[in-house]
C-alpha cells in the first residue's frame, strides 16, 4: 500500500509542475507586463519595480523562484490590490468557495447514486424512463441557465428564498437559507452525470454471477445491494471524483458571479479580467492540486474497494 | 437497446425472407436502425430546423442584429414587431438569437474539427505503433486528463485578445482527449486485422498504412462522437461568452445572450427564448449520438 501511494504521488507531482509551469509560462507570454498599461513611469521607477517583483531575472531564474516561493505558500503580491498578497485574497475566499463546493459535491453524489441506483433497479420502466430524462436535461442544460432559472422560480416570481447568498449579518437562518439556490445550482449538473452513471454500473453488477449466486443463497433483495451490489456499483463513482471536482471548481466561476458570493472563483474572473497576473496564477495552482489531489485519493479508495487492482 | 433488439429479430426475419435478393451492407443496416429510431430522427428534424432559422432566419427579418430602431423600445415582452421581444437596447431579440446560433453552431464546429484532427492523429498513432510510443502518448493524455483546462482557455482568452478564432481552437484543442482515446483503442484491434498485414507484406509505409488502412475504418466510433463534442464545444463557448471572456458586442452568442437574460430578471424572456433554444439544440445532438452509437455499435448495448 505504502508503495502504492509513493508511486502514485511520483506521477502526481510532475503533473503539477507541468500544470505551474504551463501557466506560468503562458502569463510571461503575455504582450506587455502587469506595468506597461499604467501611466508612463520614469525608467528607473520601472526598473526597481522590476527588480522588486524579480521581473528583471532571466525567465528560467523567474520561474525557480517562483516555485520556491509557491513551494512555501508564498504566492507573491496581488498585482491590483496593492495591499493584499495573494495568498491572504485565497484564503479570504476559500471559506466561501469550500462550503459550496464540498456542499455541492456531497449532495450531487448522494442524490445522484440515489437517483441512479433507483433507476437502475426499475430499469425500463417508467421510474427509469422519467430519472434518465431528467438526467439528460440536466446534462444539456448548463449551470449559467439552471441558476437564472431557479433565481426567477424562488426569488423573483415567488418570494421563497434570497438570491444572493453570503448574507452574514442576519443570523444563521438566513445565512443557511441564501445558500441553498447557488448548492443546489451548482450541484444539478453533476446530479444528472452521476446519476447516469451510477444506473449503468449498478446494472452491470446486477447481471453479475455474484449476484446471482448471492439470489440462488436466499438473501433477500434489500441484503443483496446493500452487502454485495453497491460496493462494487460504486467503483465508477468514485473514480469520477477527480473529473466531478474539475467540474465543480469550473461551474463556482458562474456561480459564484451569478450570486454574488465572495468566493475566490470571482476573484479568479476579475482578476482574469484585470490581468492581475499573480492572482490568477494562485488560483489555478490552487484549483490543479485540488484536482490532483482528489484524483489521487480517489485512485487510493479503488485500490481499497476493489480487489482486482493490484497495488503495485 | 431493445427497440435495436426487437428491429435485429426483424430484420433477421425479413433477411430470411429475402435472402435470395441481395445482401446488405453495414451501412445500409446501421442507416435502417437509425432511421427506426424516432428520438434521433425527430432530433435531426429539429436541428435542420435550427440550422436552416439561423442561415437564413436574420435574412427574413426586418431587424438588423445590431440596430437599435428605438431607445424606448428597450425590454419590450414578444409582439408582432418583435417575435422575442428586445433586449436592454431595443434590439430585436429573434434577430439576435438567430445571429447567437449561427455563432454558437460555427464554435461547435470548426472546435470539433479541430479536436477530431488532433484527437485521430494522436490516438492512431499511439494505437498503430504501440509499445514506448503508445505509453509515452497516453501518459500525456493521462496526465492532461487531470488538468482544469477550462482555466487555461480563460488564461488564453486574457493573455491574447478575445479573438473569435483563437477561442475556436482552444476549445477543440482541450476536446480532444476523449477522441485520441477511442481511436486508439479501435486502432489496436485494427492493426491485427488481415488486410493490415497483407499491406506490410507488400511494403507500405508504416505512416501511409495509418492513412490508408486504420483512420477510414475508425469512421464509425469517429462519427459517434463528433456528434457528442459538438454540444460540449457549444457549452464551453457559451461559458467562455457568459463570463465575458468570449464573443464580444455587438456580435453575439447564446452565452453573451444568457449572461444579458440572467442581469435583467425583469424580463424573463430575454433569458427563456436564447437559453430555450441552445438547452433545444444539446438535446438534439446527445440524441442523435446515442442514435448513432445504437445504429453503428449494437453489440455495445
Amino acid at each position: 500500500m505504502f508503495a502504492y501511494i509513493l508511486k502514485r504521488l511520483a506521477t502526481a507531482i510532475p503533473t503539477l509542475l507541468i500544470i505551474v509551469a504551463v501557466a506560468f509560462f503562458m502569463m510571461r507570454a503575455a504582450p506587455g507586463g502587469p506595468f506597461t498599461s499604467e501611466r508612463n513611469l520614469p525608467p528607473a521607477i520601472e526598473a526597481n519595480l522590476k527588480a522588486k517583483y524579480n521581473l528583471d531575472d532571466p525567465l528560467p531564474i523567474q520561474f525557480l523562484k517562483y516555485l520556491g516561493n509557491a513551494i512555501q505558500g508564498d504566492f507573491g503580491p496581488s498585482l491590483t490590490n496593492r495591499d493584499m498578497s495573494v495568498s491572504e485574497l485565497i484564503l479570504q475566499g476559500l471559506p466561501v468557495s469550500l462550503t459550496i463546493g464540498l456542499s455541492s459535491l456531497i449532495l450531487a453524489v448522494f442524490v445522484g447514486s440515489l437517483l441512479g441506483g433507483i433507476a437502475a433497479l426499475r430499469q425500463n420502466k417508467a421510474t427509469d424512463y422519467g430519472v434518465m430524462a431528467v438526467a439528460m436535461a440536466g446534462i444539456c442544460i448548463p449551470n449559467f441557465v439552471v441558476a437564472p432559472l431557479l433565481t426567477l422560480t424562488f426569488g423573483v416570481w415567488n418570494d421563497l428564498l434570497p438570491t444572493s447568498g453570503w448574507v452574514e449579518n442576519k443570523g444563521p437562518a438566513e445565512f443557511y437559507r441564501s445558500l441553498i439556490l447557488p448548492i443546489i445550482a451548482l450541484a444539478l449538473p453533476q446530479i444528472a452525470i452521476i446519476s447516469r452513471l451510477m444506473r449503468g454500473s449498478m446494472i452491470e453488477v446486477m447481471r453479475s454471477n455474484y449476484i446471482r449466486t448471492a439470489k440462488a443463497k436466499g438473501l433477500s433483495a434489500a441484503q443483496i445491494i446493500r452487502k454485495h451490489a453497491l460496493r462494487a456499483a460504486i467503483l465508477p463513482l468514485v473514480s469520477y471524483l477527480g473529473p466531478a471536482t474539475a467540474a465543480l471548481l469550473t461551474g463556482s466561476l458562474v456561480i459564484e458571479k451569478i450570486f454574488g458570493l465572495p468566493g475566490i472563483s470571482r476573484y479568479f474572473v476579475t482578476s482574469a479580467v484585470n490581468r492581475d497576473y499573480t492572482v490568477v496564477m494562485g488560483v489555478v495552482i490552487l484549483y490543479a492540486t485540488l484536482i490532483v489531489v482528489l484524483n489521487l485519493i480517489a485512485d487510493l479508495i479503488i485500490a481499497l474497494l476493489d480487489p482486482k487492482v493490484k497495488l503495485t | 437497446m431493445t427497440n435495436s433488439h426487437i428491429d435485429l429479430n426483424k430484420n433477421a426475419q425479413s433477411m430470411e425472407a429475402a435472402s435470395e435478393i441481395a445482401g446488405r451492407s453495414l451501412w445500409e443496416d446501421a442507416r435502417r436502425r437509425l432511421f427506426s429510431n424516432k428520438a434521433a430522427i425527430t432530433s435531426m428534424v429539429i436541428l435542420a430546423v435550427v440550422v436552416g432559422a439561423a442561415l437564413f432566419g436574420p435574412m427574413l427579418s426586418s431587424h438588423g442584429y445590431e440596430d437599435i430602431r428605438d431607445y424606448s423600445a428597450y425590454l419590450e415582452p414578444p409582439s408582432s414587431t418583435h417575435w422575442m421581444g428586445t433586449d436592454e437596447n431595443g434590439r430585436d431579440l429573434f434577430v439576435r438569437t438567430l445571429i447567437g446560433a449561427r455563432v454558437s453552431l460555427a464554435v461547435g464546429i470548426v472546435a470539433t474539427i479541430v479536436s477530431l484532427i488532433i484527437g485521430v492523429t494522436w490516438g492512431a498513432v499511439a494505437g498503430y505503433f504501440g509499445g514506448r510510443v503508445d505509453n509515452v502518448m497516453m501518459r500525456i493524455v493521462d496526465i492532461l486528463y487531470s488538468l482544469p483546462f477550462i482555466f487555461f482557455v480563460i488564461i488564453l482568452m486574457v493573455v491574447f485578445g478575445n479573438s473569435l478564432w483563437l477561442m475556436f481552437v482552444a476549445i477543440g484543442a482541450i476536446e480532444w482527449l476523449t477522441m485520441a482515446r477511442i481511436v486508439r483503442g479501435q486502432t489496436l484491434s485494427l492493426k491485427e486485422k488481415e488486410f493490415v498485414e497483407a499491406a506490410k507484406a507488400i511494403g507500405v509505409s508504416p505512416l501511409k498504412i495509418v492513412a490508408r488502412h486504420i483512420v477510414p475504418n475508425l469512421v464509425g466510433p469517429v462519427v459517434i462522437y463528433v456528434t457528442l463534442t459538438i454540444p460540449y464545444a457549444i457549452l464551453a463557448e457559451s461559458f467562455l461568452s457568459f463570463l465575458g471572456l468570449g464573443v464580444q458586442e455587438p456580435l453575439t452568442s447564446w452565452g453573451v445572450l444568457i449572461s444579458e437574460g440572467a442581469n435583467a430578471p425583469s424580463a424573463p424572456w430575454t433569458l427563456l427564448f436564447p437559453a430555450g433554444l441552445m438547452a433545444t439544440t444539446l438535446l438534439c445532438f446527445n440524441f442523435i449520438g446515442d442514435g448513432l452509437r445504437d445504429a453503428l455499435d449494437p453489440k455495445d448495448r
